[in-house]
């Protein structure tokens, strides 16, 4: 019973960091904030592969 | 079902590294530290985990993450070379088939050092790299702690997920170390977590864990815990704002676990007095007189393993015969790296050691009142106290190639790059600029581009 709750509260705490730091990191395009310099948005543009762009057009 | 979870974790690892390359490396963390595939009862227990994950990582960031790769510094350097070393002298080993057996992780440990600063170069990736340190180990520890809770614990006993002496975080001494060495980590993630969002959550979630670990360290009923408890709380008394208020609560602390307990952990930890009375700390005691000999006769190492080759005379007991013991355990990082690995292993595995401290501690105070880098401020002092913990608790438990030791060391590196980084683009020159130099800005880098998530 400990030890399925420990690896239970271990699991659980794993999946939300990564899906967390995916989010906060920019990496889906459709958590990431807009561009909030000209420089930011060209990085921003850079970033944005095929996939992305559709993703986002999905999205909208 | 256990099974079950394991597996969609690990899924969700692999899934995620395809959207973020660094979530294959911190995915390779999480199989280090928790293991699933020896607390898998089935579907995982036969999968190469570590493999698939660390060649994932290596893959994936090769061909999608190499932008603003870090400068190689000296500490790199030196660790490089360490691994070069600990293969040479496995290769003229006194038992050289146990010594292969253990150059085998050894060599991975280091070898994964050096590719940490690679991958994890933002705050984010910083942060959800020891939030998944803390995770996974707490997947080991925390059984330790809340069984310690209902049982008070006991000296030698399975409290953990696997078998007693399984693996590294199912031996004692080694639990306790550990255990003390993620509080420092535990409580700067309450305070400066990005990832955590809710800030009640995050500090009743940080207590908690953190109560946990230490009476589980308690619970070990290793001595090896006191040493750690202590130098903890001299550490956390001497940082602390409000020292009154710390003490006292220190002491509450104590009284708490002390009741958890029985008189039998006070026992134990009176043997501390008597060394000589006491087989377990006299046996480590003439096992370090035998290293130096050993050393004095193999000065550049006698491989992994090589204290296989000691024979003991322990005192006559109060029935006057002398027990002989063989092949006892070093039970001492420093006479582990003398006794396996020579004075120049020694020399090396010291100053690569003492080299991240000072670099780190040297950038720590440059950064000390910059606002937006108190969170990497912290971190360095946590993350130093955490090594200073674990290396000081190592002068009785041979953990110095554990993964979960070099993994600080690697956060320790990544930190000091990221912040050499950050100091070049504020205009402030960094620390050791020849050495820590950053070939570019990190410009297109994920999670750098947002000032708040600096």
């Amino acid at each position: 019973m400990i030890n399925t709750l420990s690896i239970l509260v271990s699991l659980l705490g794993c999946v939300f960091v990564v899906v967390r730091a995916v989010m906060l990191d920019q990496t889906l395009p459709w958590f990431a904030p807009p561009p909030e310099t000209p420089a930011a948005h060209k990085l921003g543009a850079f970033k944005l592969g095929a996939f992305q762009a559709a993703a986002r057009k999905v999205i909208r | 079902m256990m099974d079950l979870g394991l597996l969609c974790v690990w899924l969700a690892f692999v899934v995620f590294g395809f959207i973020a390359p660094f979530v294959w490396a911190l995915g390779y963390v999480w199989v280090d530290v928790l293991q699933p595939h020896r607390i898998s009862w089935s579907l995982l227990s036969s999968v190469p985990l570590a493999l698939i994950m660390a060649v994932g990582a290596l893959l994936i960031y090769l061909l999608k993450d190499r932008r603003a790769p870090p400068r190689i510094t000296l500490p790199h350097a030196l660790i490089a070379i360490l691994a070069i070393w600990i293969t040479l002298t496995t290769i003229w080993a006194v038992y050289p088939d146990r010594a292969w057996g253990k150059w085998d992780p050894s060599v991975k440990v280091l070898l994964f050092t050096l590719f940490m600063p690679f991958v994890f170069r933002s705050r984010v990736q910083i942060e959800a790299y020891v939030l998944i340190l803390l995770f996974s180990a707490a997947g080991h520890l925390m059984p330790w702690g809340l069984k310690t809770l209902a049982t008070g614990g006991g000296y030698n006993q399975s409290l953990g997920l696997l078998g007693v002496n399984a693996s590294p975080l199912a031996e004692s001494s080694t639990v306790a170390a550990v255990a003390i060495m993620f509080v420092p980590l535990i409580f700067w993630a309450r305070t400066h977590s990005l990832i955590i969002p809710w800030t009640r959550i995050r500090t009743l979630g940080a207590l908690g864990l953190a109560l946990i670990f230490l009476v589980a360290s308690v619970g070990t009923f290793a001595r090896t815990g006191l040493f750690g408890l202590a130098i903890l709380g001299v550490v956390m008394l001497a940082r602390s704002k409000r020292r009154v208020m710390f003490a006292v609560l220190t002491l509450i602390a104590g009284a708490v676990l002390l009741s958890v307990t029985s008189d039998q952990w006070v026992e134990r930890m009176e043997t501390l007095r008597n060394v000589e009375g006491e087989g377990s700390a006299y046996t480590r005691v003439l096992v370090w007189q035998w290293t130096l000999g050993f050393a004095a006769e193999h000065p550049f190492g006698g491989g992994f393993e090589s204290y296989l080759g000691n024979v003991l005379v322990m005192p006559p007991g109060a029935d006057g015969v002398s027990v002989v013991q063989r092949g006892r355990a070093f039970h001492s990082i420093f006479f582990a790296v003398l006794g396996e690995h020579g004075y120049p292993g020694l020399a090396l595995y010291v100053t690569i050691l003492a080299l991240v401290v000072i670099r780190m501690q040297r950038l720590a105070k440059k950064i000390r009142d910059i606002p937006d880098l108190a969170w990497a401020y912290d971190l360095a002092r946590a993350s130093q106290l955490a090594l200073v913990i674990i290396l000081a608790c190592g002068n009785f438990i041979d953990v110095s190639f554990l993964f979960i030791v070099w993994n600080i060391v690697a956060l320790l590196i990544c930190l000091n790059n990221h912040v050499t980084v950050a100091l070049k683009e504020r205009g402030l020159a960094p620390v050791a600029a020849s050495s820590t130099k950053p070939r570019a800005a990190l410009g297109p880098l994920r999670g750098t581009t947002i000032p708040q998530y600096r």
